[in-house]
This record gives structure tokens, sequence and C-alpha cells, in this order.
């Protein structure tokens, strides 16, 4: 088992698509990085707008290393599945189209224990692309901006919030939004490898992966009562900014943010669950198809 | 019995690839499996190394039944694919031990070193496989099938593509390493499998046609036979063509091809044929009908 796991994390280390996913996480972060170093300030005016007036905040300490985070954040968590989705996508089909499966079949290793560790090696690959991140996006962030409150922008119903978090009080929050990205990019590792079993080259699951990812988000967002109500509570799409809401902290009567608390534990738990059954239901799927798969290439 | 099958049968949608055949091989025997491109030997193969499933039918290997117990047929089976599918990016030496991992032997580094010996690939072991020759990756191939050593050896097309000094060295190695095992070899190769091999299977269009071994099939299985007679002086070819049992003629020098439908009638009319007119025979002889002619009997049409 261990063995088999080394030789799939070893094949997916030689193959340049892997590296994409890097070179596009460190271009997109050092540009984000270098245009809030240089002109940070516009771009807090800017989310200042709607709540300037009643909100006094030193402006240059807001833009601090756990703010940059977030902001990146807030854009790659939702273009991370395609770079999931490319080493995901490959893992039983890039094998089908070197033969390279028919010869690992032919040898006394079940098909369930194969797709299994390629799985276990697809969310691997996922968790060391989001612990790069994390380097890149908060620790290098931390690094060059410093570290204060994290104040966040948000826009609930019709009206703006900007809500603050204690620095000592931000952390823990990474840690468990990093946590719950992982969880949301394993379901696209899980629908890529599903897609994988039924293609004999690796572009079509990945392409079948990305297209469906994106009309599921299109659909995500589409805010009609139906669709609200009868599908978006049933597509994984709609949970994959979850982990936002491990910074929408809780506030107490007067309106101050309690210390280490949510405001909606309950959703997060929900969508966690939600995420996980779809897990189960592409990696089930996967495993029942492959079990029962000709394999002709 | 190594390998038995018995009313084999796969179809592929509406399509029969295989229909209802059976054979078996004897432990110890080399069988060569031929048969036209789509015929369906690839379909049997991979069936017996457990990779496409039984649909219908019985398929053993060493007494073991690939449906039920696939795993441990998969442990009694050493198989080189057609293509000869690696992992390029590997090493030679680590392939080899990531095989044996995967059989879950004991003692992996001393069995690879041996195999890596016996097959010969000692000075290349240290190498990327995508830097090996053609020949070299079909020797780590085979290196990869023997690892766990095991009773029945399925090689499918294992020279093709290679050069005639690589197709005679594989050959070699083949042959070497295949005493005690059973062997089901598969090729386009037929003086190969003539060289090599006890017996024949030929399938066409998922039936067997033909099984049995490659003398008794020369024997039997074409209906024309073939005399080939030399003369010391030149002789009329249209009195030769007047002689009884003469189908067809052709001439090269003062050697005469002759299709017959009865050879040992023929040679006597011929060796009358020589004394009534003072020729000299130098040779004559029964030509035996190459496993190819055999092949395209059975195969055309």
């Amino acid at each position: 088992m261990w063995s088999l796991l080394q030789i799939e994390l070893f094949k997916i280390s030689k193959r340049p698509r892997t590296y994409i996913a890097f070179a596009a996480i460190a271009a997109i972060v050092l540009i984000f990085q270098f245009a809030f170093k240089a002109d940070g300030i516009s771009y807090v005016n800017l989310m200042l707008q709607g709540a300037g007036d009643t909100f006094e905040l030193d402006k240059s300490k807001a833009i601090n290393g756990y703010f940059m985070c977030y902001i990146i954040l807030n854009t790659l968590l939702i273009q991370i599945p395609i770079l999931v989705a490319l080493v995901a996508g490959d893992a039983i089909s890039g094998e089908a189209n070197m033969g390279t499966l028919r010869l690992i079949l032919t040898k006394p290793v079940s098909r369930t224990k194969l797709i299994g560790i390629k799985f276990i090696a697809s969310v691997m690959y996922t968790i060391v692309l989001l612990i790069f991140m994390a380097m890149m996006a908060l620790f290098l962030s931390m690094a060059i901006f410093g570290v204060d409150d994290l104040l966040i922008f948000r826009v609930k119903g019709d009206e703006s919030q900007i809500l603050q978090i204690a620095q000592i009080d931000v952390m823990w929050r990474y840690v468990a939004a990093f946590g719950y990205a992982a969880v949301a990019l394993t379901v696209i590792a899980a629908l890529a490898l599903l897609l994988s079993v039924f293609a004999d080259n690796s572009i079509g699951p990945i392409i079948a992966t990305v297209c469906i990812v994106i009309a599921c988000t299109i659909v995500s967002n589409i805010n009609v009562p139906i669709i609200d109500k009868n599908i978006k509570p049933w597509l994984f799409t709609s949970y994959l900014v979850g982990w936002k809401g491990f910074f929408y902290i809780a506030v107490d009567a007067d309106n101050v943010p309690i210390p280490g608390s949510m405001e909606n534990w309950g959703a997060i738990r929900n969508s966690l669950g939600i995420l996980l059954a779809h897990i189960g239901l592409f990696f089930g799927a996967a495993v029942f198809f492959f079990r029962n798969k000709d394999i002709l290439s | 019995m190594s390998i038995k099958v018995q009313h084999f049968t796969k179809t592929y949608g509406a399509q029969t690839a295989v229909n209802d055949i059976s054979f078996s091989i004897n432990e110890g025997e080399i069988v060569g499996f031929l048969g036209p491109n789509g015929a369906g030997k690839s379909t049997t193969m991979k069936t017996i190394t457990g990779y496409l499933a039984v649909q219908k039918g019985i398929v053993e290997v060493c007494g073991i039944n690939v449906a039920e117990n696939a795993k441990l047929s998969k442990q009694k089976i050493g198989y080189l694919p057609e293509a000869n599918p690696l992992y390029v990016d590997m090493y030679v030496r680590e392939y080899i031990q990531f095989i044996a991992n995967l059989h879950g032997l004991k003692n992996i580094k001393s069995k690879t070193e041996n195999i890596i010996e016996t097959i010969g690939i000692g000075t290349e072991a240290h190498k990327k496989i995508s830097q090996l020759s053609k020949g070299y990756k079909q020797r780590v191939g085979l290196a990869a099938a023997l690892i766990h050593e095991p009773e029945v050896l399925i090689l499918d097309e294992p020279t093709s593509g290679l050069d005639p000094n690589q197709i005679i060295e594989i050959r070699n190695v083949i042959k070497t390493l295949s005493a005690n095992k059973t062997v089901l070899f598969s090729s386009h190769i037929l003086q190969e499998v003539e060289a090599i091999c006890d017996r024949v299977i030929i399938i066409h269009k998922g039936n067997i046609v033909a099984n049995d071994t490659i003398q008794q099939l020369q024997k039997t299985d074409n209906k024309q036979q073939i005399i080939t007679v030399t003369f010391i002086e030149n002789v009329d070819l249209k009195k030769l063509q007047s002689l009884p049992h003469v189908l067809e003629i052709t001439q090269t020098n003062n050697t005469y091809t002759i299709k017959t439908n009865s050879a040992d009638a023929l040679r006597k009319v011929i060796v009358q044929f020589s004394i009534e007119h003072n020729l000299n025979i130098s040779s004559l002889q029964n030509q035996q009908n190459s496993l190819e002619a055999v092949f395209r009997e059975l195969t055309t049409g």
C-alpha cells in the first residue's frame, strides 16, 4: 500500500502539469502583494466608501498580512479547483493513455485499493497545494506587511459591513479556513477522479471537471427563489466559499466582536457535511465504475 | 493443466469478440496464439491475465478460477503486454523493485539483482527506462513479468517493433527463461512461432480454427501439396505440365515447383519420366507447407 502510494506521488511529482499550479499560485500571490504594497490604500478607500463615515480606522494598519491573505484567498480559492482537476483528472485516464493501467491491473492489486491510493495521492497533492498557498499568501504576506487586526468588508443582504477581528484571534481562523478549503477541494478531486475513470486520455476529464464546476458555480449564483430553494442546497459549488464563515465573527448586543466566536457555526458544519457527502458520492461512484470497467486501452 | 479455457465468450455491446472457445495448455508447454488483428486473441489473453471480466465460460490458471480469485491467479502469471507499457521516468532497478512490491515479495533487493543478472540488463540497471533502447526496454518488461517466478508466462507480441538483432536476442532470452514454465505466446512473426512453440492455436473471428502441433498443421491443413524437382538438364515445361497429378508448375532455371493433389503419386511419375527421357534428377523433395500458408488458408475469407 505504502509502496503504491509512494509511486503514485512520484508519478505526480514527475509531471510538468503538477508544477503549473504552484507557478500560477506564486505568480498571482506575488502580483497581489506587489499591487497592495504599491497602492493598497486606494483599495481600502474603495471598500470604506459605504461605511467610512461611521468607522474609524488607521488605513495603513488595515493593510497587513492577515488582510492580504483574506483578499488573496477570496480570489484564489475560486480558481484552484481547475488546478486540482489538472492532477486528479489525469489519475486513471493518464495511466490508461500510457497503457500502464493494464500493467498494474495484471498484478495482484485490487482495483479498489488502486483507485483508493490514487484518490489519497490527489488529496495529498491538494493539501500540499494549500500549504504552499498558505506559505505564500499568509506567511509571506505577514513578513512583507506585518501583522495587525483583520478587517473584513462584507456585503450582507443590502448592507455593507466591516468586521474587525483582533490579531490574536485570527490565526486559528486561517487554520480552520485552510482545513475547510481542503475538504472543498477534495470534492473537486473526487469528481475529477470519477470522470477520469471513463476516459482514456487526460484532457477529457480535466475539461469536463472544469465545465461542471463553472456550470454549477453559475447556477449557485443565480438568485431566483425556486433555484435557491430546490437546487442550490444540493450543489457542492454553493459551499466552496464556506470557509469565509470562520471570519464572520459574532457580535454582542453592543455590536462588539466576541473573541473566538463565529456568527453561524451551524451553517459551516452543515456545509462541511454536504461537502463530505459529495466526496463520498463521487468517490463511491468512481470505485463502483472502476471495479466494473473493462480496461481496453 | 496450467491454463484452461472452457466455453469462453466475450462481447462488446452487440459485437462478439470471442465466441464460445475452449482450449487448454499443459504444464511446461509453449503454445503460440495466432490470429489476424481483431480475431479475439488479445481479448482472450487479457481475460486470462484477469483485467477483462469473464462474461461467460470458465477461465482457470493453475486450477484457480480467474473470475472467482483474480488476485491469486495473478500471482501465478507473468505477463508481458503488447507494446510493453513502462513507467519511463523510473530507473530500471527502481521499476523492478516497484513491481516486486506489487507482488508483495520478500527479499526484494536480492530478487531484483537476480533477475537483472538473469535477463542481462546489469549494465543498464542504473539508467532511466526512457534512456534504454527498445530491446532493453523489452528485457525490463520481461524482468518485471518474471520477478515473482510465475508458473505461467503470457507474452503478447514480445518482439513487435524490434530490429532483427534484438528479435534474436529477446527470442533467446524467452527460450532460456521459459524452461519449466507454461508459455502462451502471441506473435505475428510466424517463423518465430515455428522456432519457439510446441503447439499453435489459431483464432479467427472469435473462433478457434486450429489447435495442433506445427508439424501436424503443416501436414494436414493444406489441400494442395508442393513438390520441388531439379534436373541437371533443361526440360520442356509443356511435357512436365502434361504429366498426371500436376496442377500448376513454375520454373526457375532447372528447378520446377509443382503443385499437386497427390505428392506420393507425382514423385513416382517424375522418376518414371526422367528414366524415359534420359534425364538426371539432382533433387526431388516434398515442400512442407509453411505455417504462413496454413495461417492464410485458415484466416482468410
